[in-house]
């Protein structure tokens, strides 16, 4: 094995090859940047260069994409507050307060940081996992899969901002906007009103984007000025030295999102939109500055992206180990090794080991060469949130339409865009939590399928079956209870004083 | 509490309600779980609706409050760029849109020909190189380009 590890890190960093990567990460930041442009398609697109060149290129090629197009989607999260990757939503709630204060490039630095620290830490989990990881994958049925969604929408909880009850409002909504479309389990067409349209439900892409760009946008278009409303008016590179140092300094909390991140990359069909939420809730709740959150705090920046990134590994060891891909992405990646002629499977761990490391030094070095390049461009890019308000109105609106158009190239969902931004604005006018309402959205589907699967198998005692799902339900209720364990424990210690 | 907040909470349940009708005819595994969303949602409304409803004291106006009262006419020219960009889209198709809403939308906001000129050319270049170009998608030709050559 060793001698696999040795003669992959040389094939990688063999001048041809580390070109392809590094052309390959430049494309990926690219797709990221630009709002709608899935990765995904991209990697399809670009898919028939396995015809054309050497193996061990073409999948260097196209794992350096897939690896940093996450990367990428927090620019434009942090700049403006579009999603690049619907990934990069759970960054935006932070970043992009960030960015109003004058502290882009900190927020640019922190974001890049823990991609860079995370997607390392997801390819050296991938590594570490490869020879044991079919006992933690198989473990993951349907009750564990539908208790990891019921923890994420417990978070509904710990993202509320004001008012408790329109935070649950709002995540009720979302839970039922989910349902929207064809339901799987029954074959019934909800909601759809007999529009083909509606039959794969809302995308996701286009209610982001209403929610919380053109939302923003509104604002930026009222308040006017720049988007940076701080004391600062030009960006400093203390500022990314600082963003850096962030990551440092909140280093357990970048570890423990990355741990969780891969975790949920490793459990085939759960997704990085879940994970980037789960790790920010997480770390919302672990935080001792919980009201900053929403704010622009750091920690808000931090959690999200080094889960995002670090579930590319656990996602990438799922698909070459058994062949099960977890994402869109995923099945191209598969796709490319068969149209190579390689069997992913026990295959890869034994005939092609030498390709598997490939992939896993490929995952990482990528990760680092995108990292530097992100931080090299923290500074000018942040230099955009000072550009005047009626310059870069236009270009958002644009971004704007051409995401929520690539998404499917329809533009009824730009119409979409533009109807939940109405929304959106309204629902921050009268204090109803587009955060809760969006993590509704992505779980909705997620707790009734599996929550349906797990009954139809194991009856209506199904928790009861799964030790995993059982820790994860005492988790959840700790989690929710937190808040009142804490003020309790603070009661009593407040009280023995008295007593003594 | 303010007027607009009352008609808002008002106006979602409104849409709960309208929700609950589709969601009867359905079978029982389809609708277990938008029923319990629904269900959630609405009763949670009319605690809210309840509260908006009761005396509260008055609280000091923040920042954010008095800045949106003092912008009526920057708020209604917002949204009518809004409600514009998709109808654009719709009948002129993704490269008029792209060049013709930042010329308009910077032209609007008073700024200079030179400004205007190179953003929107800008704006179409860039977009046309990275998604006409580059990722081939195919661009929304526009109702106008569709009705003369279809």
């Amino acid at each position: 094995m060793l001698e696999a590890i040795g003669q992959a890190i040389i094939t990688v960093f063999t001048p041809g090859i580390l070109m392809w990567a590094f052309f390959g990460v430049i494309i990926g930041l690219v797709v990221g940047i630009l709002p709608g442009l899935g990765g995904a398609a991209t990697l399809a697109i670009l898919l028939p260069i396995v015809y054309r060149v050497d193996p061990s290129v073409a999948l260097t090629f196209l794992i350096a994409i897939h690896a940093v197009v996450y990367q990428g989607g927090l620019v434009t999260s942090v700049l403006f507050g579009i999603p690049g990757e619907e990934t990069s939503t759970a960054t935006l709630l932070d970043g992009y307060p960030m960015a109003q204060k004058g502290e882009a490039g900190r927020a640019l630095a922190n974001g890049q940081t823990a991609s860079l620290l995370g997607g390392v830490f997801g390819g050296v989990v991938l590594a570490v996992l490869i020879p044991i990881a079919k006992p933690i994958i198989l473990a993951f049925g349907p009750p564990e899969l539908f208790m990891i969604a019921i923890m994420g929408l417990s978070f509904v909880a710990a993202f509320a901002r004001g008012s408790a009850i329109k935070a649950s409002i709002a995540g009720a909504l979302g839970l039922l906007v989910s349902y929207i479309g064809f339901h799987d389990g029954t074959g019934a067409l909800r909601y759809t009103g007999g529009n083909l349209y509606f039959w794969q439900g809302i995308n996701i892409i286009p209610v982001m984007m209403g929610l919380f760009a053109l939302t923003e946008v509104i604002d930026l278009a009222v308040k006017g000025g720049t988007i940076a409303k701080g004391e600062k008016t030009e960006v400093k590179f203390a500022d990314i030295k600082q963003g850096i140092r962030d990551v440092f300094k909140h280093w357990w909390l970048m570890v423990r999102c990355s741990a969780i991140g891969t975790g949920i990359g490793i459990v085939p069909g759960v997704g990085g939109v879940v994970a980037q939420f789960i790790c920010y809730g997480h770390a919302k709740q672990t935080s001792k500055r919980q009201h900053e959150f929403g704010l622009g705090c750091p920690e808000g920046v931090i959690a999200p992206e080094s889960g995002n990134n670090s579930k590319v590994g656990g996602a990438v060891l799922t698909t070459l180990a058994f062949g099960i891909p977890g994402s869109a992405a995923m099945v191209i990646i598969l796709s490319a090794l068969m149209i190579l002629g390689i069997e992913p499977g026990p295959d890869m761990l034994g005939k092609h080991l030498d390709l598997l490391w490939l992939i896993v030094v490929t995952l990482i070095v990528a990760n680092i060469i995108a990292g530097i390049i992100g931080l090299v461009l923290a500074k000018p890019l942040a230099q955009l949130t000072f550009v005047k308000s009626s310059i870069l109105i236009p270009i958002i609106i644009l971004l704007v339409v051409v995401g929520s158009y690539g998404v499917a190239n329809d533009v009824r969902d730009v119409g979409f865009a533009f109807g939940f931004g109405f929304v959106g604005f309204f629902m921050k006018t009268h204090g109803y939590s587009r955060i809760t309402f969006t993590i509704g959205y992505v779980l909705g589907d997620f707790v009734e399928r599996y929550f349906l699967i797990s009954l139809t198998s194991l009856g209506p005692a199904f928790l009861f079956h799964s030790p995993i799902a059982l820790v994860l339900l005492i988790l959840t209720i700790l989690g929710l209870s937190g808040g009142g364990i804490k003020n309790l424990i603070q009661k009593i210690m407040l009280k023995r004083p008295e007593g003594e | 509490m303010s007027h607009g907040s009352r008609i808002f909470a008002f106006s979602l349940l409104l849409i709960v309600i309208l929700f609950f009708i589709p969601t009867m005819t359905y079978t029982f595994k389809a609708r277990v779980f938008p029923l319990i969303a629904l269900f959630a949602a609405a009763s949670l409304l009319i605690i809210q609706i309840v509260q908006e409803f009761l005396p509260k004291p008055k609280a000091e106006e923040t920042d954010e409050q008095r800045e949106r009262k003092g912008f009526g006419r920057k708020h209604l020219s917002i949204w009518a760029w809004m409600v514009c960009t998709p109808l654009m889209l719709w009948v002129l198709g993704f490269m008029g849109t792209v060049v013709l809403l930042p010329f308009l939308y910077l032209r609007f906001q008073r700024e200079g020909w030179l400004v205007t000129i190179l953003v929107s050319a800008g704006c179409g270049v860039t977009f046309y190189f990275f998604f006409g170009f580059a990722l081939k998608m195919p661009l929304y030709p526009g109702l106008i380009y569709l009705k003369i050559f279809s």
